[in-house]
Order: structure tokens, then sequence, then C-alpha cells
């Protein structure tokens, strides 16, 4: 049987800001925006460049799978938000336990989809290399979470309008030519009673689209829901291991009937994984699930951690890849 | 009782601001820094005076991030790039890297420098080592809770020299306790190990997310008072003391440091009075919700004046002394 092969991948965000004085600084581009000291065409430039340069970088460390870096997102909900009439932006909230803010959308009338938050960065990236960039959506039932509901005042119905919306914004990205779309549900990690309503809204997103789809859940645990998480309608689970050690148990129980992706690198801690530790546990779920695939990322986005710090730990990610996939 | 008082920081004057700038950028010295620190401090508790708040505070005008500080000062910590937190807001974390000590005086100097400004009692102002721990990259220790105790016990320290050198009032503060409720008896664990054998009057400021998740189990904390806004929620967080007692001092929050609006003396009249159905004149510490350091020093004195003015009625209605 052909041995299992690791593909090195990111997980969505990436530093905006890095430590070389020549780059383009988004900061301070941002700043000389609101102060009128550039046009908006200067700022788009910035971001443009930005996302040159950050996809240029994850190229450059050899990963396989790359991402957009999320350069132009404040947080998870707000690029989807603004593109989604009947909706307003609200204060700044704490994102799950994280020293991080996102502002909370607020719903105020019925939703419609006002158009693509991340076809335009996606193709932009897609058009700077040749690996293999995956775009990133927040999943509908961790967006109806994260917002208030001052309309629908159903749960439920909020999610499942809003996997109507995101099924567009995936519909575009398929058209775009997107052959694969990560969708970060971290709410489930939380909320274990609604893992059918999530499954739902993945459903409605991905029904006859012919992307590939990772479903990403980080932050908590997948302990309790596994056996339901292994019927998702989707081609990989990407799994924290980091979050909560108990996750991996689960990984272990038995051999899945989808890809795994593993996220055993933390991105919220700048503390060096040993390689040796990784290989182990990369060793231990291939032993379980012969042959298939994996896909081996930091547990969640890596804006959590310094620039150098990000860097460091995507280099120890493809170095483990690049040595898991010599081994014999 | 009703005594005023104000949560720490206070906003700095554009000379330091444009000091701590050039400071970074190598253009001034360290020494130059200080005296243009020392004068801002000395400027703030006599506008503190002026105003006429009770217990002052040093106004941590040598403060920047609130675990940076700490984490600067400290042996066994470097501070990292810079990590985004909101929007195209960015800051720097301590990491730690090594055992965690206390090597040199940290709140030490500014709070010396600011008691012997006034004869009112200068409130010494602590990060607490929950918070530190929280919002540090660990590298060192093998969990959060030893991270937290090695934390507690530096703080301890210096907790111990404040009291030595006067302070009567002692806040460690704990934003970082509602971000996870299920922790809360390691941050009580903690917080013991900071005020151990003090005579000082111990205070802690929370900001919460989900006052529920944390109450009652934050009458645990063993502090003589806690300090929380009161603003951002009309005050429904009396609805929770109505169902269980709130059985220590209370710092209420009274003034919205987000907003540039000043307050009007009958709305801060009207709070205290809510808060007076559920607790005693003589637990309640009047302030504003947070640090003030996000608003003008304008800002800062109308809201702290109004403040003062609406105590100062209220007392004398209510016949309180």
């Amino acid at each position: 049987m052909a041995k299992a092969i690791l593909y090195s991948a990111a997980s969505g965000s990436y530093p905006k800001l890095c430590d070389d004085p020549r780059a383009v600084n988004l900061r301070r581009a941002l700043s000389r925006f609101d102060k009128g000291e550039i046009t908006s065409e200067g700022l788009e430039q910035a971001y443009r460049d930005t996302i040159a340069r950050v996809v240029k970088e994850q190229e450059q460390a050899g990963l396989d799978i790359i991402t957009d870096g999320q350069i132009r997102w404040d947080d998870l909900v707000i690029p989807f938000a603004r593109k989604i009439e009947g909706m307003e932006i609200g204060g700044l909230t704490r994102f799950f336990d994280n020293n991080f803010y996102y502002r909370r959308p607020r719903v105020v009338s019925q939703l419609a989809f006002k158009g693509s938050a991340t076809v335009a960065d996606f193709q932009l990236a897609s058009s700077l290399t040749r690996r293999l960039v995956k775009p990133v959506i927040v999943g509908p039932y961790t967006f109806a979470q994260l917002s208030q509901d001052d309309y629908y005042r159903d749960m439920e119905k909020f999610t499942l309008e809003a996997a109507g919306i995101l099924r567009l914004e995936a519909a575009a990205l398929d058209a775009a030519g997107a052959k694969l779309l990560q969708i970060d549900e971290p709410s489930l990690c939380f909320n274990h009673n609604h893992v059918d309503l999530v499954r739902e809204g993945i459903k409605i997103i991905t029904e006859g689209l012919s992307l590939k789809i990772v479903l990403c859940l980080y932050f908590g645990s997948v302990k309790g829901i596994w056996e339901k998480l292994l019927e998702f309608p989707v081609s990989v689970l990407a799994i924290d291991l980091v979050s909560d050690p108990a996750n991996l148990e689960a990984v272990l129980q038995e051999a899945a009937p989808l890809e795994l992706g593993l996220g055993l690198v933390d991105a919220r801690n700048t503390k060096l994984e040993r390689e040796d530790e990784i290989m182990n546990v990369l060793e231990r779920v291939a032993a379980l699930n012969k042959g298939s695939s994996m896909y081996l990322s930091p547990n969640c986005g890596l804006e959590f951690l310094p620039y150098e710090s990000a860097k460091k730990k995507l280099d120890l990610i493809v170095s483990v890849t690049r040595k898991f996939n010599r081994r014999d | 009782m009703l005594l005023t008082t104000t949560v720490g920081s206070f906003p700095k004057p554009d000379y330091l601001v444009s000091a701590r700038n050039k400071f970074s950028r190598g253009e001034i010295s360290a020494e130059e820094l200080l005296e243009l620190t020392r004068q801002a401090t000395v400027e703030a508790v006599k506008l503190q005076d002026n105003i006429g708040l009770d217990i002052l505070v040093d106004g941590e005008m040598e403060r920047g991030d609130m675990a940076t500080f700490f984490a600067e000062k400290m042996k066994g910590f470097k501070i990292s790039g810079l990590v985004r937190s909101y929007g195209n807001r960015y800051y720097r974390k301590p990491i730690v890297i090594d055992k965690i000590e206390r090597a040199r005086p940290i709140a030490l100097e500014m709070f010396r420098l600011a008691q012997v400004t006034t004869k009112r009692p200068i409130k010494a102002m602590l990060t607490g080592p929950y918070t530190m721990c929280d919002w540090s990259f660990n590298e060192f220790y093998p969990n959060r809770r030893a991270l937290t105790l090695a934390l507690a016990q530096a703080l301890h320290e210096e907790a111990v020299e404040l009291e030595a050198a006067g302070a009567k009032y002692i806040q460690i503060d704990e934003p970082a306790l509602s971000t996870r409720p299920e922790e809360i008896d390691l941050a009580i664990e903690a917080m013991g190990v900071v005020v151990k054998g003090l005579q000082a009057k111990t205070i802690t400021h929370i900001c919460y997310g989900r006052f529920d998740a944390i109450y009652p189990g934050v009458l645990a904390m063993p502090v003589d008072q806690i300090d929380l806004e009161m603003t951002n929620n009309g005050f429904a967080l009396l609805e929770a003391f109505k169902k269980h007692k709130f059985t220590k001092e209370i710092g209420l929050g009274v003034i919205d440091v987000h907003s540039h609006l000043v307050e009007t003396k009958e709305q801060i009249k009207k709070g205290i009075l809510k808060a007076l159905e559920v607790l005693k004149p003589e637990q309640i510490y009047v302030d504003p919700d947070c640090g003030l350091k996000t608003r003008t020093l304008a800002e800062a004195e109308a809201k702290l004046r109004v403040m003062v003015e609406a105590v100062k009625e209220l007392k004398a209605e209510l016949k309180l002394t």
C-alpha cells in the first residue's frame, strides 16, 4: 500500500507586519490613510504589496498549501458582515479566549449577499504563485454565534440564512478557480449539541460544488462529536491538537474515512515545538489511516504570533513534513 | 463613606508622549525621559488634589502596556515583536524565557514620588499574576499554573516593598479574569500569594464579559475591595447582588471612560443611589469604569470634577459624613 503523503498547509491568517524596514508597512499605511496623508489607491497598493510579500514568504518557506494571509481581514467575521445587506458593525468583543478582539456584527434586517468578500484576494494570491492557494471563509454557525441577532431572533434560522449567503461566497470562489475551500467553525467546539445544525449549514454551502472542503475546528474540544464529524460532507477535517490535548485521543480512536488536517504546531505561543514530538504523533496517525493524505499546519491562524515566531513555526512545519515524507 | 478615586491610568501630556516616541527612536536618553515622566507624575497628582479626589494614583506616566511594563522590569522575560490586538492596533507581548524574579523595584519609584507630592493617600497599582500569565507567551514554565504562581511571588515582593514605603491602598488588576471563568480558582490562589501578610487595603479591578460567569465565585478573591465597571450595563450587576449579597467593598465605576461625553451630576447620583439599594455607603468607593488614558486630559478632568461634585452633593443630601 502506498505510504501516506503529508502536505504542509497554512491555517489562515498571517502576521500583517514583518521585520524588514524596507517592506511596505500596512500599519503605517492604514494610519496615514486615516489621517488623509495617502489616498485609498495608496492604501490598496499597500494591501496588494503585503499580500504579495506574504504569498512569497509562504512559498519560499516551502509550504505546499498557502493562503492569502487574510491580510485584509480585521477578524474572522467582519469581511463577510461588510458584504451582507442587513448587518451593522458593532462593538469590540473578545474573540474566544484570546487577547484579541473582533467587531461584533448585528443583524438588523433580512440578510442578503452584496458581493464576494474573498474572491479578489484569492485571485491576487493565485496569480502570484504556482502553489495551491486555499481560500478560507467563516462557517455559518460560528458567524451566527459571534454576531448579535436582533432580527431573526432564532439562532437556527440565522445560521441557515448565513449558510445560504456563504453558499454564494463559495460558489464565487469555485467560479474563480478555487480547488480547495476551508470553512472555519471554532464555535462548534464549544457547543457540541449543535453539531447537526453545523452539518446542515456545511451541506447548504457545499452541495453541488466541485471544491474540496476543509472543515477547520480550533480553540476547543472535538472529542465528544468525533463520530459525527467523520460523517460530515467534507474532504478534510482540520483539527486543533494543541488547545485540547484530548482531541488527539479522538483522532487515534479509529481510522477516519476522510483526510485529516493536524494542527500540531501552536500558533498562540512562541515556544517552538520539538520536531521529534511532532513526528511521533504523525507516525501514530499515519499508522491508523494507512495511505490517506494528511496535512500538517498550525493549530489556528498565525496572527496571534509576532512575525519572527510565525516564520519559525512555518519553517518547522515544512522541515517536519519533508522529514516525514522521506522516512522509510 | 463614598470615597472617590480613580482606577489607575491618566492621559499622558503631549510633551511626555513626544518624549516617549523620541526615546524609542534613540533621540533622547533614558534620564531625560525619566525627568519628564517624573514631571508628568507630579502634575497628575496635583491635578487629582485640585479636583478633590480622596484616594489618588500616580497616573502611570511611565507605563505603556500594563503587562509589558512589569515584564520589562522583571528577570526571566524578553519582549516580543508586534502582535495585533484588533483593527490596526498592535502591542508587544512579554515572553517568559527563564525563571521569573523580581530583580529590582517596579512601581516603587513613581509611588514614592507621587506620595511626597500630596497629603492624600496614593494607591499603588500592580498588574495581577493571572493577567500577566494570560497576556504573555510562555517558553519556560511547564503550565499556566506554574507561571501564574511564579509571577504571584514576584509581585508579592513588590507589594511588600510598596507597603513598607507607605502604601495604604494596593490595587492588583486582573482584567483577564473573565476570559476563562473556569480558571477562577487559580486567580484566587495567585492573588492569595500576592496579598499574603499585607496590612494595606487591597483592591482588584476586573473587566468582565458575562458577570454571572464569575459571580459569586469572585467574592472568594482575597482582597478587601473589587472594582467593577457599571456604566456599560446600566447597573444590571446590582440585580445579581440582590440574588447573592455582595460582601466586600466595591469600586463603583460611574464614569464611561470610552466616551468623550461628560456625565451629568444627576446620572452619577442616580447610579450611586441604585447601588445604595443593595450596598451600604461604607462599602462604596466611587470611581470611573476603568483607566482614563484613552481620554484627553481635558475630558478626564471634566468627568472627574463632575463625579467629585456629584458625590459631595449626594453625601450632603443623604447626610453622610
